[in-house]
């Protein structure tokens, strides 16, 4: 299934949006953009800039106070459990994310929550689980699992629900550079397979080179909208850190040097 | 890994359906309280026989379960302090040490550790969602239990315990580190560290209720499929004899 990524036909629209916090002052203003069919978008901003707010209201978690989010045209708010079924999110510790009493419980809780047949469901966790190189570990407590393991199985809980978007919150944040290299070729892959990625990060630096796009957040607002080559070294200006090898003059190269590790 | 920790295999005992377990577990727990030393033999006997079925690591156990031998040596103190029937051994501190005290505090003991590592070896080979499940399926008919919350609640306090007592150890760690331990009041210790853990809990409560809504959570799930065999039914049967040999011998 390789995504054409010549003319993507546009399929989230974010439209206006304002957004505050009940006990805050406005958090989100005047949010807008699109989102094309295979995209991977880096969502940058120093902390506190409304990246994690800005998710959870793409994943329908919250609700603009003005605005609107489609999906393929349609309201979000409209059908959440169709959201929640295309529009999957990736919270930034996934100890909390991950319910299940075992790695396969868990990738089986959100079909279950769909009330999929139990063979359906058997079958496509299993196939998930072995599509990550995680179902040697399947019978394996959550608890037990390592940094990398446990992104990975956050994950493999979304995409047994086969999402056309993916949201994912400091996606690097608590990994090795192991674990953080593995997650950055699977991420890669997944988009190669036509999911659309939007990854929030202040550290840019692993994922930058992977973007078509990157958006910077500021204050609640949208600052830039651009490929990152054309918005690296303006990055600092935001709070957010340039890339080493931009710094050196080398373009952005690929945080792993090309390396695969084990 | 804690020797009540769900450790996958192809036994019996995990082959079992949960429903038969629970009942099985449930049987045994109950009569063995009433058992004599010839049923607790029999009972231990079929209890090792279990341990290596289930593949528990005997010197693992032992030291998971330190803290335990301790309030088992408290029971044994208790009950042959407490009991003066048969003849007298010796006296330690006015108190009267008998033949029976002791046999009564050793059968005691004896039918807690049976029934500890009756449960042990159900964790073992028992996933946590199979006891859902079949807590679900045994509350099904009670009314005015809602057994699908009941479940997920009890799902939850499986998956969030281990990951409560890594945070309070983190918490205790880093009072420690900033000289907390000096600090000779128990109830502000304990105060302390309480405050700081209630928060991180009610924290990833909210982060956790976040993320099960995200992945679309409902009471309204798909259920799990069980399927009893003969060999289940004949398990229950033969618990249901030792159960009755145990109230009896």
């Amino acid at each position: 299934m390789e995504a054409s990524k010549a003319h993507p036909p546009c399929f989230l629209q974010v439209e206006n949006i304002f957004f505050e916090y009940p006990d805050s002052g406005p958090t989100l203003s005047d949010i807008s953009f699109n989102v094309n069919k295979g995209e991977f978008i880096l969502l940058a901003g120093a902390n506190g800039s409304g990246k994690t707010t800005l998710l959870r209201l793409l994943n329908g978690l919250l609700m603009p106070s003005a605005g609107e989010i489609r999906f393929l045209g349609e309201p979000i708010q409209k059908n959440l459990v169709k959201t929640r079924k295309n529009i999957g999110m990736v919270f930034q510790d996934p100890d909390t994310q991950i319910v299940g009493e075992t790695v396969f419980d868990d990738t089986a809780f959100g079909p279950e929550n769909f009330k999929l047949p139990r063979e359906e469901i058997n079958l496509t966790v299993t196939s998930t689980l072995e599509s990550l190189g995680l179902l040697d570990l399947k019978d394996r407590c959550p608890s037990t699992l390592s940094g990398g393991e446990k992104r990975r199985l956050a994950l493999a809980g979304i995409l047994v629900m086969d999402p056309g978007i993916i949201l994912l919150d400091e996606p690097f944040s608590n990994l090795d550079y192991p674990g953080a290299s593995s997650l950055l070729q699977l991420l890669q892959s997944l988009n190669r397979r036509g999911i659309t990625m939007i990854a929030a990060t202040h550290d840019v630096e692993k994922v930058v080179s992977k973007a078509d796009r990157m958006i910077i957040m500021e204050n609640g607002g949208i600052a830039e909208d651009a490929p990152p080559e054309q918005l690296v070294q303006s990055l600092e200006k935001y709070g957010i850190r340039e890339p080493c090898s931009s710094r050196f003059g080398l373009g952005l190269a690929d945080w792993t040097l090309g390396r695969s590790l084990p | 890994m804690t020797p009540f920790m769900y450790l996958s295999g192809n036994s019996h005992f995990h082959r079992l359906d949960p429903r038969y377990k629970l009942i099985i577990l449930a049987l045994v727990s109950i009569s063995v309280l009433k058992a004599g030393y010839i049923s607790l033999c029999v009972t231990s006997l079929l209890l090792i026989w279990g341990i290596k079925k289930t593949g528990i690591n005997i010197p693992n156990a032992i030291k998971h379960l330190k803290l335990f031998f301790i309030l088992l040596l408290f029971i044994f103190t208790a009950r042959a302090v407490s009991d003066e029937s048969g003849t007298l051994l010796f006296r330690l501190f006015q108190t009267e040490v008998t033949t029976g005290g002791l046999s009564e505090g050793g059968l005691t003991a004896w039918r807690f550790f049976t029934v500890m590592i009756a449960g042990m070896i159900f964790s073992r080979s028992t996933k946590p969602s199979e006891v859902k499940s079949a807590a679900r399926w045994f509350l099904k008919p009670v009314p005015f239990v809602p057994e699908n919350r009941a479940a997920v609640m009890i799902g939850l306090a499986i998956r969030f315990l281990p990951l409560i007592l890594n945070q309070a150890q983190e918490l205790s760690l880093a009072r420690k580190a900033r000289g907390g331990d000096f600090r000779k009041n128990p109830v502000k210790r304990m105060s302390e560290l309480s405050i700081g853990l209630v928060k991180k809990s009610f924290r990833s409560a909210d982060h956790a209720a976040l993320a099960m809504e995200s992945r679309g959570f409902t009471e309204d799930r798909t259920d799990t499929l069980f399927s009893p065999s003969r060999l289940d039914a004949g398990y229950l049967f033969s618990a249901g004899l030792l159960a009755v040999f145990l109230i009896l011998y």
